[in-house]
């Protein structure tokens, strides 16, 4: 009997194979993109992992305006937290060269931290040889030089013992990864590449920046390196702390003989210290966010394309055993047991969804990285994502694969085996007509056109079939729903905060050191060239609720002077500034803090009352009156640069200033975070597509299976004298109908998807508006019919294609 | 010229290398009015014979004419307004659509002519009136194909093209059955076309045409119809 089974197998494989197929590719689609998506940010963190450890990137780097000498190395390495330590000199100067010219930072070369990735040429081995940045310059600028221009200041120029240099290599840097180059206080402000020169070109003794990495791994973005960061960050502090003071105390030990004590502890002055994390690294931080988001759609998507595989494979399998029911009957007749009779159909989808899944795994795994990953490369220098397989996960593949096909299939059959041989041989009577409820309301039905009355009784008419389309519709419109939505979310934001709220265009930090002299000679640069500014406190802190603590930025400002400045509103609200005891919140914070209108929160120790809350896009921010400028001292000027400004040039010029700690052109800010958003496009593309996909497959195979099951009823209609347009129309409007409830079922849920993705994408800069723009329910239901409407347009032929004659024959 | 004329007619099916020649060198006449019956046995060419006058097939070779009109010369779109407009069909398995009422059933072809007669009326012609609200499934055999012929006759069709209407039937049920179509002939002036491989049933035609291996073997006028209830088999 099993012979037999096999032998039957074999045939029903050769004579159904698109049926097979059908399985095979729903899920192989479903698995390729479950785990195809939800492989791509392990696959990109491990890429850019493996490139910084390959180059060793730092993980911490401290800095001390006084510079840090080989004794704090020393003291560094006796933390056991630290492994490579290694300490450099950098300067932004002036460079010329044939291919470019501009600033660009020159770095001393390391040898164990922080290793250039050399693309073209050799390391420099000579005093004045240097390699440069692949972004600027490329493989046939080898051989050429750059020179250190006069411009440079005479103590900048004395740092170096070269003035021109001969370049040997082309080179990329994990410092370095997006095209983010930082600023300086040159020129007009930006940084146009970075220069690595040989160590023994530099004529110091101190180093300008020491980097440290860990002596533990952890994986890149993890908690636990999170974690880890912040105890070696507070470690270092603490030395970093004792070697600036010892520094100090050197250096005025040096200049004391000669000035005086007291005048050379002036002229030294407190050195402002920096321990600085991965996060501070613009490339590193952007990677982290962007994968997040990457991420946060692989937890969304699949689910649907799991869910459609499910009743795809559910449809076929049922079909099938009914069209076999005679053959079934049969067996059942001749003495064959349930369990083997069902053995060839579970072998039949099991097998066909294993290869499936099998299939789907390896090319999603491997494809949807590269995919993604082309979306990314223009905007990182980061090596092609590694194949990451992941164990678990293949195994969760194949184990829901199986389940879900040996499960579907036990079920149809066991439906059927039930029935007594007898029942089994005579075909099933085909499905009794029945009054649909919309019958009863008698006002609603007699108004219909006879042509949408069967058509409503018919949609009604396979329940299964119904729900099944519902969901994929559904499922897609919620899907375009929630794919345009990102993009309305993510897209405004920047542009609202810099368009909306921020009304200033510079913000200059000032030492705390400043004094009202110093404030006034600062303001002095911009007077000209601004319209207005004020000078407010404004710095990070920690925020305390009855429940929780946050960071945010405290902008203490005096009364009234704000106004102009920021745009403090809610919705269309504009919310009244802060006074006394008052403050307002941004709605991120409050949401972080869970507090309202009303409750108190702590500030610097003082207590405050939430007075408003204001819209937010990016950071959090406090605002409070500044009452006492003792405790917020004013170090920061919000300027409103004039549009006729040169921009550039003044943010340079301020840069300069004594006092000025940096500057920062919102402009910049922008335009940083809107190329890093602008992936979103894609991504946005990506899901259209996949929705589209969807759909297609949903309708295709069920339209497939209803028309084959009604063929008859085709057939008839067809020689009543019904034509082309008619006949597909009497089998194709449910689907139109079912597309628009679908559809409309589908806006609200794409809204609480859109709800649930945004809620995922856990990005620390940045507050998502939860915004969807009337436009992408509009784009998404249309786009659902329209995919509808080709599905129709592909089954027209079908419908076409049947033969009265030959469907009418006889009985089956 | 008679009202239909069939004139030299061959068909082949091809399905692949293999070709099947169903009819050849059919020809014969139908008078305006008359009932008809086509008698042969299995697979003489019956079926593809009415679905090529039906309008449902296509013919390789000769020419058939309808009321002065060349059907064999019609496209496909041509062919669907005649199916719809001059051509009722009874079929051996009644072919009611499932998921629609008797008068459903019914109304679905009278709504696609203009001229088409009240569905209800039609039932209650064919003495359906009181089932009109059943789907075909809680309907007998012999009632199944009283909606099928209401439904090809609410078109008012110049011909009526029957398929063995019995064959699914018992004796009584077949009886009357052929008794509605015969009267329905005699009261419209109808012409009436029925397949059979019951040669009794000849007696009841206006006209027999005799199909063996796929060409007409012998056709006849029969001058002195018999009502169906007197024929016995
Ligand atoms: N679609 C087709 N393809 C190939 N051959 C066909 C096709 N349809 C019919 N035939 C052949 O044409 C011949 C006539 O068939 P047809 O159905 O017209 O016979 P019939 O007289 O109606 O028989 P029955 O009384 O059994 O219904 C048969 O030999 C049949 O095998
Ligand atoms: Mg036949």
């Amino acid at each position: 009997m099993n012979k037999y089974i096999m032998k039957s197998l074999f045939r029903s494989l050769k004579s159904s194979m698109g049926r097979y197929l059908s399985i095979f590719a729903i899920i192989a689609l479903g698995v390729g993109f479950f785990a195809g998506l939800k492989n791509c940010r392990p696959a990109m963190v491990s890429s850019a992992d493996g490139y910084f450890e390959k180059y060793n990137l730092y993980d911490l780097r401290v800095i001390s305006t006084l510079g840090l000498d080989k004794d704090d190395i020393n003291d560094f390495s006796e933390l056991s937290e630290f492994k490579d330590i290694e300490g450099a000199y950098s300067e932004t100067l002036y460079i010329s060269s044939q291919k470019a010219s501009g600033v660009f930072t020159v770095s001393t070369l390391t040898n164990t931290v922080n290793l250039p990735q050399l693309l073209y040429g050799q390391m420099p081995s000579e005093k004045d040889e240097c390699i440069v940045d692949a972004s600027v310059f490329g493989e046939d600028d080898i051989g050429k030089t750059i020179t250190i221009t006069d411009e440079n200041s005479g103590e900048s120029l004395n740092s170096f013992s070269e003035k021109t240099y001969k370049i040997t290599g082309i080179a990329a840097s994990p410092e370095y990864i997006s095209s983010d180059r930082g600023t300086t206080s040159l020129g007009d402000g930006s940084v146009m590449g970075y220069i690595y020169v040989h160590p023994d070109s530099y004529t110091g003794d101190v180093f300008s920046v020491i980097y440290l990495t860990f002596s533990e791994k952890f994986d890149l973005y993890s908690d636990e390196y999170d974690e880890f960061s912040e105890t070696a960050s507070q470690k270092a502090e603490l030395v970093l702390e004792e070697c600036a003071q010892r520094r100090k105390n050197e250096l005025v030990d040096a200049l004391a003989p000669i000035l005086g004590q007291e005048a050379a502890e002036e002229i030294i002055g407190e050195p402002t210290l920096y321990v600085l994390n991965r996060d501070s690294n613009t490339g590193v931080a952007l990677y982290e966010n962007d994968t997040a988001i990457v991420s946060s759609i692989a937890n969304v998507f699949p689910v649907f394309f799991v869910l459609i595989a499910v009743l795809v494979c559910m449809t076929t399998m049922s079909r099938m055993v009914n069209d076999e029911r005679t053959q079934i009957g049969t067996l059942k007749a001749l003495g064959c047991g349930n369990v083997s009779i069902a053995m060839k159909y579970i072998l039949y989808s099991s097998s066909s969804a294993l290869f499936g899944c099998l299939a789907g795994f390896f090319l999603g795994t491997y494809i949807m990285p590269k995919v993604i990953w082309t979306i990314y490369q223009a905007r990182y220098t980061l090596p092609d994502p590694n194949y990451d397989f992941d164990t678990l996960m293949f195994f969760m593949c194949i184990i829901a694969s199986l389940v879900c096909s040996v499960g579907v299939t036990s079920y149809s059959c066991f439906r059927d085996l039930h029935e007594k041989p007898a029942e089994l041989i005579r075909p099933k009577s085909p499905k009794a007509g029945k009054k649909i409820f919309l019958e009863k309301i008698g006002v609603v039905w007699k108004r219909l056109s006879f042509l949408n009355k069967v058509c409503l009784r018919n949609t009604f008419r396979y329940k299964k079939r119904m729900f099944m389309m519902l969901v994929g519709i559904c499922g897609c419109t919620a899907l375009l729903v929630t794919g345009f939505g990102l993009k309305d979310s993510i897209a405004n934001v920047v542009n609202d905060q810099y368009d909306e709220i921020f009304n200033y265009n510079l913000s200059v930090s000032v030492n705390d050191s400043a004094t009202q002299e110093d404030i006034d000679r600062i303001s002095q640069i911009w007077r000209d060239d601004s319209e207005q500014y004020v000078f407010v406190y404004q710095e990070q802190s920690d925020i305390v609720s009855s429940s929780a603590s946050k960071s945010a930025y405290v902008v203490a400002s005096e009364k009234n002077s704000l106004e102009n400045f920021v745009y403090l509103h809610n919705g269309g609200e504009a919310i009244a500034y802060p006074e006394g005891n008052n403050a307002v919140i941004t709605e991120k914070l409050a949401e972080n803090l869970s507090v309202e209108v009303g409750d108190s929160i702590t500030v610097k120790d003082r207590q405050y009352t939430v007075s408003g809350i204001c819209d937010n896009y990016i950071n959090n921010y406090v605002y409070i009156e500044n009452t006492d400028t003792e405790v917020f001292p004013l170090n920061r000027a919000y300027i409103t640069v004039k549009s006729d400004a040169d921009m550039g040039k003044l943010s340079a010029s301020i840069r300069q200033d004594s006092s000025c700690s940096s500057v920062y052109e919102l402009e910049t800010e922008r335009r940083q975070i809107n190329d890093s958003l602008s992936s979103m496009d894609y991504i946005v593309a990506v899901v259209i597509l996949c929705s589209g996909a969807l759909a297609f497959i949903v309708l295709y195979n069920l339209t497939n299976i209803n028309i084959i099951e009604r063929q008859r009823e085709i057939a008839t209609v067809k020689v009543l004298g019904f034509n082309r347009m008619e006949a597909s129309s009497y089998v194709l409007r449910d689907n139109i109908i079912l597309s628009v409830i679908g559809g409309i079922v589908g806006l609200p849920l794409g809204k609480l998807l859109h709800f649930y993705v945004m809620s995922q994408i856990q990005v620390d800069m940045i507050n998502f508006d939860m915004r969807i723009s009337v436009w992408s329910y509009v784009f998404a239901i249309s786009l659902t019919l329209i995919f509808t409407l080709v599905s129709n347009f592909f089954m027209n032929f079908k419908i076409n294609k049947i033969n009265m004659s030959e469907s009418l024959k006889s009985i089956e | 010229m008679s009202y239909i004329e069939v004139q030299n007619v061959k068909k082949d099916y091809k399905s692949g290398e293999l070709k099947v020649t169903a009819l050849h060198d059919v020809s014969f006449q139908i008078e305006k009015g008359e009932i008809c019956v086509i008698v042969g046995e299995s697979g003489a060419g019956k079926t593809t014979l009415l679905n090529i006058l039906g309008g449902m097939d296509t013919l390789t070779e000769g020419r058939i004419y309808v009321d002065g009109q060349e059907i064999s010369a019609y496209n496909s779109r041509q062919l669907t307004e005649y199916r719809r407009k001059d051509i009722g069909f009874v079929f051996q398995f009644y072919n009611l659509i499932p998921n629609l009422t008797a008068l459903e059933n019914v109304e679905i072809a009278a709504q696609l002519n203009r001229n088409s007669q009240d569905a209800a009326t039609v039932l209650g012609q064919v003495g359906l009136e009181h089932r009109i609200q059943n789907f075909p499934a809680q309907l007998s055999g012999g009632e199944q194909q009283r909606v099928a012929i209401a439904r090809a006759l609410a078109k008012n069709p110049k011909l009526l093209l029957c398929d063995e209407p019995t064959g699914a039937l018992d004796y009584n049920t077949g009886k009357t059955i052929l008794k509605l179509l015969q009267d329905t002939g005699r009261n419209t002036g109808m012409t009436v076309v029925i397949i059979t491989h019951n040669k009794a049933l000849c007696d009841m035609a206006d006209r027999v045409i005799k199909i063996k291996s796929g060409t007409v073997s012998s056709s006849y006028i029969n001058p002195t119809p018999t009502p169906v209830e007197n024929i016995e088999w």
